[in-house]
């Protein structure tokens, strides 16, 4: 990890993790009739990197966002510290959590520098670590441009500054490599590293599987809304996908290109 | 409640720094607004006190149509790249992003109408004002109540695909009364001697606007934080 990198994760060190584990437990959410997740359960701790894997429509942004609060459950319950209930305790959980979404969640009229210090001034953190996060995320030059004239990896990277800002004890991200280059990539699994180390619960959702090996502890596997596979990563997540599938949790998932293939598929109550 | 008043303030100067650099709802809404009023005033209003009596329609339905434009607006500035999901990620912001919306919304209407009252004015003829304060106080209570009620049902609607068109559909029969009072109220300070006394509709406006905000503010954290449960 870089000096910049070790002197801004530092920073989360005197925070303990408010949060050190999520339950999930039978979660189902439907939209409409169709469930887009179904009875998944599974629990994760504080100083795992967890991947989520799973076909396009699988349910994987879904259940990304019933754990960050912004979508509720519709049957089981999601529980942080087998206490915190998203329903219930949403509005204290969120100062607690971190997402990153396949969106940006930016103010593409504003700055980076201005997207950055609305989310420190809403979040309490002082203005002066907006400085260091856009020198982290090698935005310096462009910070005082709109947003709206980044590049698609230029505003993930912001995504992920927006995202740590209030250094959180659950980062959940959605895609976050999409559109990163390779030396982007490289920080944001440096980034993930420095989190897991610093007892830091890590979820990414994603379809590649070019994973440095070592950055993932577990794999979860959905498919058409089911949790089909939950497994430690031994070796690569290509491996470990591989191994899932040797199991029997394969089921239409052909890969090419380092990409799960693009199906649809929908449980139907 | 500092923290609230912090975030409020932090929210407001988002909206309005951003309208400052585009200038889209302030230039589109002026525009539109003036374009009503020319096609109100080209549409038969021919003799000076029938223009004279409908003045008052003229501006409430202007005001009225421009609004809806504006409540939309500033809605769909935050679904664009999701950053109303960011928003909702921070804890307790329910509260302070109605409030900041409903600020910047009353804010453009206001400065719209300070070119619409003019332009009603001048181009209906218009000399005589029983009040200025008061005409001034019937469209600040007219402006509140509208855009609470389009704030928060602008909130409500913004998962929604059809927006735009709902957005008016649901708003207008709600907020009739409100608009009405607004009418008469502006009509009889406008013609001091031919109608009732305008105090008597500004109360009703007030009652409307308790209303609309009590209902908005419990609404509101409802409308937008579960708009994506399915």
């Amino acid at each position: 990890m870089s000096e910049a990198q070790g002197d801004l994760l530092a920073g989360f060190d005197p925070h303990p993790c408010a949060l050190s584990s999520v339950a999930l437990r039978e979660v189902s959410i439907t939209f409409g009739r169709r469930y887009a997740v179904y009875r998944v359960s599974c629990s994760l701790r504080g100083g795992e990197v967890v991947a989520l894997l799973g076909d396009n429509g699988a349910g994987k942004t879904t259940l990304l966002r019933a754990m960050a609060s912004l979508i509720a459950p519709h049957e089981g319950e999601i529980r942080y510290d087998d206490a915190w209930d998203v329903r219930r305790d949403r509005a204290a959980l969120r100062a607690h959590l971190g997402l990153i979404a396949h969106e940006s969640l930016l103010h593409p009229e504003l700055s980076g520098r201005e997207n950055l210090a609305l989310s420190a001034a809403l979040r309490d953190v002082p203005t002066r670590e907006v400085a260091s996060w856009l020198e982290l995320t090698r935005l310096v030059e462009a910070a005082d441009r709109p947003v709206a004239t980044y590049s698609r990896g230029m505003r993930q990277r912001l995504s992920v500054a927006r995202a740590l800002l209030h250094r959180p004890s659950v980062v959940l991200c959605d895609e976050p490599l999409t559109g990163l280059d390779r030396r982007s990539q490289a920080l944001f699994w440096e980034v993930v590293a420095g989190l897991k180390a610093r007892g830091r619960l890590v979820v990414v959702v994603t379809h590649q599987l070019d994973v440095p090996v070592g950055a993932l502890d577990r794999m979860l596997l959905l498919r058409q809304g089911r949790l089909v596979a939950d497994l430690p990563v031994e070796g690569s997540l290509r491996d470990t996908l591989d191994r899932a599938e040797a199991r029997g949790a394969g089921g239409g998932d052909s890969r090419s290109g380092g990409e799960t293939s693009a199906s649809t598929a929908e449980v139907v109550r | 409640m500092r923290r609230a008043l912090r975030t409020w303030w932090a929210l407001v100067g988002r909206d309005l720094r951003i309208e400052w650099r585009s200038k889209e709802i302030l230039y589109t809404g002026g525009l539109f607004a003036v374009v009503l009023v020319t096609l109100f005033l080209f549409s038969g209003f021919q003799d000076r006190a029938v223009q004279a009596q409908a003045a008052p329609g003229v501006l409430w339905v202007s005001i009225a149509l421009t609004g809806t434009l504006v409540f939309g607006r500033t809605f769909e500035r935050d679904r664009e790249a999701d950053a109303l999901s960011g928003l909702l990620m921070i804890p307790g912001i329910a509260g302070p992003l109605f409030a900041a919306k409903l600020t910047t919304n009353v804010l453009l209407l206001l400065v719209i109408e300070a070119l619409l009252v003019p332009a009603v004015f001048l181009t209906f003829s218009l000399q005589h004002v029983g009040s200025w304060p008061g005409l001034m106080a019937v469209l600040a209570l007219g402006t509140l109540g509208f855009a609470t009620l389009g704030t928060v049902l602008a909130a409500a609607l913004a998962a929604l695909r059809m927006r735009e068109v709902l957005l008016p559909l649901v708003l207008y029969p709600l907020v009739i009364p409100l608009l009405l009072s607004g009418v008469r109220a502006t009509h009889a300070l406008l013609h001091p001697h031919a109608d009732g006394d305008w105090t008597d509709w500004v109360g009703v406006m007030i009652a409307f606007n308790a209303l609309f905000l009590v209902l908005a503010r419990w609404l509101f954290e409802e409308a937008v934080d579960h708009g994506e449960t399915g």
